[in-house]
């Protein structure tokens, strides 16, 4: 039996995509469209987690060592912290999954990318919005609320880019010419409309006309719920669902549960922001109005996982010779343990425990670098060989990288949510002093800072790999480009000899 | 599912319906309020920030 070639080595082009070509773009045709916005957007986006997740392991480095650098007011923990959280999110999450969401669009629609000067003049502002943001946290300008720490001036560039991004990627999806919609396009959409909606709504009640007093914390717990919850998670679930039935194989379980999973998953994901509120001075039926939505997240919890679980079963060996569908496991398995998570964590009485703890603040950073970034990363190792036409340079860098994150990630869940878990039920307890209780954290956020380093350590591998991919790029274009000034030069001096 | 506009109306709904549940109900709750002096003896509540604090 001959082993399937790797997805993350350069394929040749196969006869399907060669029997499409009269109703749809062919698929190099696609890439090629796809190609300098998707390599300017997930190099840059890349750049942003090294240095995002360097500013996250600085800043849990600062709990075991509170005086590291504390001389200097941009690397104080106040700063860091919503630096890294920020370009993690912003820089490199949202950016990342702009790409993809564009290649995916593109390839479900059978379309090339309809504009592509707008979408990299939207990742140039994009990326100006980001830095001038980040540097405006450390300099001490942020806002203080949640995920829109950025000042207006930056929130305004950020938005205008994603207009221009946004703008195309629904154009590019309007001029589809396969008709039909897969569930990973239910997603995509939905995402590409939720973002700007929420992204409008905070900036607008919380900077630009602010709400009064503590509703300011029921729109900034809203805004947070709704940029995981149906920004970025929606972009992990369209890759998922756009890489399983592709890399196994087979066709996926089954097309009423999934859109059954999608309607629940985006009701429920949309009433549940404001669960993280209880024991916050609002009326009690805000949160728990919001709790009751997050208990309700079980049904397309196990809703997807069942059809996940039976399309994997299709072909239950696919994903021994395929790292990507490596990556999509992980991630899918890290939104199932994340989704468990978040509804354990409504119910009330861990609600109460896990309230100024570490296991919220623990459990976003589980979503970002388990889910988000491993459906991000294996959509990368797919797409870039095929957008490139250059192989990875380094298989057993993404292994590693693999074995990184997901080690990474679980260190992150077992040292801050369930450290939480144990930070609340100590605090709870009035015999126990705050010094003393931080001296027996420190194992825990030990482990949180042990994650963020190999997290970082991976990350740097992939970066590396990367980088040599874009080196054999530009060999390749040079060799391209050399080819045909000679081929012209001989063309010209065989005209000239005549 | 493979109507677009239908599939849009659908996130819209959605959309707004958390919109009017969870930010526009609780603006029309407790977003009017004034705030109000409560006189605790001699002192208003809640007192003004001294020192440092201040400055």
């Amino acid at each position: 039996m001959s082993e399937a070639p790797s997805t993350t080595v350069l394929p040749a082009a196969t006869a399907g995509d060669t029997a499409l070509t009269s109703t749809r773009d062919s698929a190099a045709e696609i890439d090629a469209s796809c190609r300098w916005p998707l390599l300017f957007l997930f190099t840059s986006g890349t750049l942003w987690l090294v240095l995002g997740t360097l500013l996250g392991l600085l800043a849990a480095i600062k709990f075991h060592a509170p005086n590291m650098l504390s001389d200097y007011p941009w690397l104080t923990l106040g700063r860091v912290r919503p630096a890294a959280i920020n370009a993690v999110v912003y820089g490199f999450a949202s950016q990342a999954g702009l790409g993809l969401l564009i290649w995916m669009l593109c390839r479900l629609g059978g379309v090339r990318l309809a504009f592509q000067w707008p979408v990299i003049v939207g990742w140039k502002l994009w990326n100006i919005g980001v830095t001038v943001g980040v540097i405006a946290i450390l300099a001490g300008a942020s806002t203080g609320f949640e995920l829109l720490e950025m000042p207006r001036y930056a929130s305004g560039i950020l938005l205008i880019a994603y207009l221009l991004i946004g703008l195309c990627a629904v154009a590019t999806f309007t001029m589809r010419r396969q008709r039909e919609l897969f569930p990973s396009q239910w997603y995509l959409l939905a995402a590409l409309f939720w973002f700007p909606w929420a992204y409008i709504i905070g900036n607008n009640l919380l900077q630009l006309d602010p709400v009064r007093g503590t509703l300011q914390a029921v729109v900034n717990a809203w805004y947070v719920g709704n940029l995981l919850g149906l920004w970025l998670a929606p972009i992990g679930l369209a890759a998922i669902f756009y890489f399983l039935p592709k890399l196994t194989g087979r066709p996926l379980f089954s097309g009423p549960l999934a859109s059954f999973a999608f309607w629940s998953f985006m009701f429920f994901t949309a009433w549940s922001g404001l669960s993280t509120l209880v024991g916050a001075p609002v009326p009690r039926w805000m949160p728990a109005v919001s709790s009751a939505a997050t208990l309700c997240l079980v049904v397309p919890l196990l809703a997807n996982a069942w059809n996940w679980y039976f399309t994997h079963a299709g072909n239950p060996s696919a994903w021994k010779k395929d790292v990507v569908l490596k990556f999509i496991y992980a991630a899918a398995a890290c939104f199932l343990v994340h989704g468990i998570a978040s509804i354990l964590m409504a119910l009330p009485r861990v609600s109460e425990l896990a309230s100024l703890t570490w296991a919220g603040p623990g459990r976003h950073l589980f979503f970002l670098h388990g889910f988000v970034a491993l459906a991000l990363f294996g959509g990368i190792y797919y797409v870039l060989p095929r957008v490139l036409q250059v192989s990875w340079a380094n298989q057993k860098w993404i292994q590693i990288h693999l074995l990184c994150t997901v080690a990474g990630a679980a260190l992150l869940f077992v040292g801050l949510v369930l450290g939480g878990l144990v930070q609340g039920a100590r605090m709870s307890d009035v015999n126990v002093s705050f010094v003393v209780l931080a001296k027996k954290m420190a194992p825990f956020v030990g482990l949180s800072s042990l994650g963020m380093l190999v997290l970082l350590f991976g990350q740097g591998l992939f970066l590396g790999n990367l980088a040599l991919m874009l080196r054999d790029f530009c060999r390749s274009v040079c060799a391209t480009a050399c080819s045909m000034v000679c081929g012209n030069a001989v063309t010209t001096a065989k005209g000239g000899s005549r | 599912m493979n109507n677009g506009p239908l599939l849009f109306l659908g996130i819209l709904v959605t959309l707004v319906s958390s919109f009017w549940g969870l930010l526009l109900a609780p603006q029309l709750q407790i977003g009017q309020q004034q705030p109000v002096l409560i006189n605790w003896g001699n002192l208003p509540a809640a007192t003004a920030r001294l020192g440092a604090a201040r400055r």
